[in-house]
C-alpha cells in the first residue's frame, strides 16, 4: 500500500477543478493554473482511455461525461486551449473526439450537446487562423464532421467559406490539414453536401474558381482532384451537369491540361473527360470542341501515354479521342 | 533564396549519405520556435543528403542567422495521394515535441517543392559518425547511451499513437552535445487517424534490413515493429552493419521470414559486449509481436544501467570527429524497396 499516493480525484473534483484553474488563466498566477490543467487533462485522458494497467471505468466515464456538459467544459476548453501547454492541447482533442464517440444505445449525447452550440464548432474552425491551435482544432473538426447533423450546420453556417482561406495558408501543414477538413465537409455526407451546393452553386465555385487558379501549387492539385471527386459523385448529378454547361468551365479545364507540372494535367483530365463525354452537350462547349477538334486530337494523342499501365486512363483517353473525332 | 539547382552546379563535393541519415544540428531540442514560411528568408547552401525524392540542404535561417537543415521534397513526383500521406508525415512532426525527437521549424510550399526546416545536428546520424570514425561498432556504454535517449523518444511517439517505421542507425541524429533524436518520419504513419487507407498506394517503407516480419508480410503492425527495428539498430551499433545488409532486399525478407530472428554473436565483434545487451536485442527480435516488450517496459531493462549522461558521447565519440560537412563522402548505397503500404 502505498501511503504516498494521494487518492484519485473523482469527475467531479476534476470537472470542478479544471473549471476554477480555467478562470484563473487571466490572473495573476497564470503559470500555475497552465501547470494544474495539465495535469487535470492527463487524469481525465486517463479517466476516459485507460492506462497500460486498468481499463476505463463505464460509470466513472458516464459520470465524467455529466460533469462535462454540465459544466460546459467543452466550450471552455476549446475557448482556452491556445492558453495551453503543448501536450494539453494535444489532451483537448484527445478527451474531445472520446466524447464525441460515445454513445448510449443510438444516441450520442456529444453531438446532441453540441447540436443546440454551434458556437464550439465555429470556433474550432477559427482554430485554423492560430497556428499554435490548428492542428488540434482541425483533429477535433474531422471528429465532428463524422456526424452528419454537425456537417448541416456547418453546411448552414456562413463559416464553411472561411475554408477557402485557410486552406490557402502557406504553412503546408496547417493549410493541408485545413483541405483535409474542406474535403470532409463536402464528401462525407452526400444529400445534405449536394442540398448545400445546389443552393448555393454561384458564390461556391466562384470561390472554387480560384482554388483552382491559386499560384499555391498544393491548393491547385489538391482543388482539382477534389473537384472531379465531387462532380463524378452520383448524389450530384445536377451539380455535374450544371458545372459541364459552362463554357468558362471547359476553357479553364483545357488551360490545366496544359499546366506545367504533370499531375495537375492528370487531375484536369479526369475532370476535362466529363465535358467531353457528356451526351447533351449546349452549343457553346460544342463549339468550343469543334473548333479546337484538331488541335484537341493532336494532344490527347500524345498526352501522357507513358501511363501504359493504367488501363482505365487508356481507355478513358481512347473514349474522349473517338468523341471528339466525331464531333460534326 | 538560392534556388536549388544553382546550388548543385557550385558544390565541390557531394556526399552520397541517404536523406535523413545526416542532419542536423546546432540548434538543440529546446529550438522548437516556428521560423517564417517565407522561402526569401532563408540562404541555401550545399546539400547534405539525398533521397529518392528529396535533398537535404545546410541552410541558414537568416532573420535569426541559425542554421538549419532544409529538406526540399518535389511534391509533383509523388502521386494522387500520397500528398495525403506527407500531410500525416509533417502533422506527426509539429505534434510531437521531446527532447529525443527532431522538432520541425517549419513546413511551407514554393512552386511544386514542399521544404522542411528542422535544426541542424552537426554530429550527424549515428551511422555517418560510425561510417568515418568506427566501422565495426561503438563501444557498450555508447551504445547504451545511444539506445537509451532513442528509446526514451520512441516512448514519446508511442504514447502519443505514431509508429516511427524508420528506426535505424541512419535516422538517429546526435548534436554537438550529445543528444541523440529520432529523425525522418519518411514514412512514419500515425494510429490515431482512421482514415481512408484503401486502394494501391505504393508506399516506400524503408530498407528491408530493419523491418519487422509483421510489416513484410503485410499482415497489419502496430506499435511494436519498431520495437524490432530497434533491436536490429542495436546490432547495427555493435558491428557496424544490420545483419543481413549485404544481401538484396528480396533475400533479406526470405531470411528474415523464414530464418530465426537475427541476434548478436559475441564472439565476432571487435568490441566486447555484455550478455546484457545480447538479451536486450534477443528480447527485441522476436517474431511474435506480442512478445516484445514496449519502449516503456524495455526501458527499465537492466542493459540501460549502464548508460551515461549525453555528454559522455561527446568525449567518447565526438571529440576527434571532424564537424560533419568536412567528412569523407560515403560510398554506401542504399538498398530500398518499394511494397504495397499495408491496410490498417
Amino acid at each position: 500500500m502505498n501511503f504516498f499516493k494521494p487518492k484519485p480525484k473523482t469527475p467531479h473534483e476534476l470537472a470542478r477543478n479544471l473549471k476554477e484553474y480555467i478562470q484563473k488563466l487571466d490572473g495573476p498566477d497564470k503559470r500555475r493554473a497552465t501547470e494544474e490543467i495539465s495535469k487535470i487533462l492527463v487524469a481525465i485522458k486517463t479517466m476516459l482511455y485507460g492506462d497500460s494497467e486498468n481499463d476505463p471505468v463505464p460509470e466513472i466515464v458516464a459520470q465524467l461525461a455529466q460533469e462535462v456538459y454540465s459544466n460546459n467544459l467543452l466550450q471552455l476548453l476549446v475557448d482556452n486551449i491556445a492558453k495551453f501547454e503543448f501536450e494539453a492541447k494535444k489532451d483537448v482533442a484527445q478527451i474531445f473526439n472520446n466524447l464525441l464517440r460515445r454513445h448510449i444505445g443510438s444516441r450520442s449525447p456529444t453531438v446532441e450537446y453540441l447540436c443546440t452550440r454551434d458556437y464550439i464548432l465555429f470556433t474550432l474552425i477559427h482554430g485554423y487562423e492560430n497556428q499554435e491551435i490548428a492542428l488540434n482544432c482541425g483533429m477535433i473538426l474531422r471528429e465532428c464532421l463524422r456526424h452528419e447533423v454537425l456537417t448541416k450546420i456547418i453546411l448552414n453556417s456562413q463559416q464553411v467559406y472561411k475554408f477557402f482561406d485557410y486552406v490557402e495558408m502557406n504553412t503546408f501543414d496547417i493549410a493541408s490539414d485545413a483541405f483535409a477538413t474542406f474535403k470532409e465537409i463536402l464528401t462525407r455526407h452526400k444529400a445534405p453536401v449536394a442540398e448545400f451546393l445546389e443552393r448555393n452553386y454561384d458564390v461556391f465555385f466562384e470561390k472554387y474558381t480560384l482554388l483552382l487558379q491559386s499560384t499555391n501549387y498544393v491548393t491547385k492539385r489538391q482543388s482539382l482532384k477534389l473537384l472531379g471527386e465531387i462532380l463524378l459523385d452520383r448524389a450530384n448529378f445536377t451539380i455535374m451537369t450544371r458545372y459541364i454547361a459552362s463554357a468558362d468551365n471547359l476553357k479553364l479545364m483545357m488551360n490545366l491540361l496544359k499546366d506545367r507540372s504533370r499531375n495537375i494535367q492528370f487531375e484536369a483530365f479526369h475532370v476535362f473527360k466529363v465535358f467531353v463525354a457528356n451526351p447533351n452537350k449546349n452549343k457553346p462547349v460544342l463549339d468550343i470542341l469543334s473548333k479546337n477538334q484538331d488541335r484537341l486530337i493532336a494532344f490527347l494523342s500524345s498526352f501522357h501515354n507513358d501511363r501504359s499501365d493504367d488501363e482505365q486512363f487508356n481507355d478513358e483517353k481512347a473514349f474522349l479521342l473517338k468523341q471528339i473525332q466525331d464531333l460534326r | 533564396m538560392r534556388r536549388p539547382s544553382s546550388v548543385h552546379s557550385g558544390s565541390g563535393y557531394i556526399p552520397t549519405s541517404p536523406v535523413g541519415s545526416v542532419a542536423p544540428a546546432a540548434l538543440g531540442q529546446h529550438d522548437d520556435q516556428l521560423f517564417s514560411n517565407n522561402p526569401e528568408d532563408y540562404d541555401i547552401r550545399l546539400p547534405i543528403g539525398y533521397g529518392s525524392s528529396a535533398v537535404v540542404y545546410n541552410a541558414y535561417y537568416k532573420p535569426l542567422n541559425k542554421r538549419v537543415a532544409i529538406k526540399v521534397i518535389d511534391l509533383d513526383m509523388f502521386e494522387r495521394n500520397q500528398i495525403d500521406e506527407l500531410r500525416r508525415e509533417t502533422q506527426v512532426m509539429s505534434l510531437c515535441k521531446h527532447p529525443n525527437v527532431l522538432r520541425v521549424n517549419g513546413a511551407f510550399v514554393a512552386d511544386s517543392k514542399l521544404y522542411i526546416v528542422t535544426p541542424y545536428l552537426s554530429a550527424g546520424s549515428c551511422l555517418d559518425i560510425m561510417k568515418t570514425a568506427y566501422p565495426d561498432g561503438f563501444d557498450e556504454v555508447s551504445i547504451a547511451t545511444i539506445l537509451k535517449q532513442a528509446l526514451q523518444g520512441l516512448d514519446y511517439l508511442h504514447k502519443n499513437g505514431h509508429i516511427h517505421r524508420q528506426v535505424r542507425a541512419g535516422n538517429l541524429l546526435m548534436d554537438d552535445d550529445g543528444s541523440v533524436l529520432l529523425a525522418d518520419f519518411g514514412v512514419s504513419s500515425s494510429l490515431m487517424e482512421n482514415g481512408d487507407r484503401r486502394g494501391m498506394r505504393k508506399t516506400f517503407v524503408g530498407t528491408p534490413c530493419w523491418m519487422a516480419p509483421e510489416v513484410m508480410e503485410q499482415a497489419g503492425y502496430d506499435y511494436k515493429a519498431d520495437i524490432w527495428s530497434f533491436g536490429i539498430t542495436a546490432i547495427e551499433l555493435a558491428t557496424g552493419h544490420a545483419p543481413f545488409a549485404k544481401y538484396p532486399p528480396i533475400k533479406v525478407l526470405m531470411l528474415t521470414l523464414s530464418n530465426d530472428p537475427p541476434t548478436l554473436d559475441r564472439d565476432s565483434t571487435k568490441h566486447r559486449y555484455s550478455r546484457l545487451l545480447k538479451e536486450m536485442i534477443d528480447s527485441c527480435l522476436q517474431k511474435d509481436p506480442a512478445r516484445r516488450p514496449s519502449a516503456e517496459k524495455l526501458l527499465n531493462h537492466s542493459f540501460f544501467k549502464q548508460a551515461k549522461k549525453k555528454s559522455y558521447l561527446v568525449t567518447a565519440l565526438l571529440q576527434n570527429l571532424p564537424p560533419l560537412e568536412q567528412r569523407p563522402p560515403k560510398s554506401m548505397k542504399e538498398k530500398t524497396t518499394f511494397i504495397p503500404k499495408p491496410k490498417l
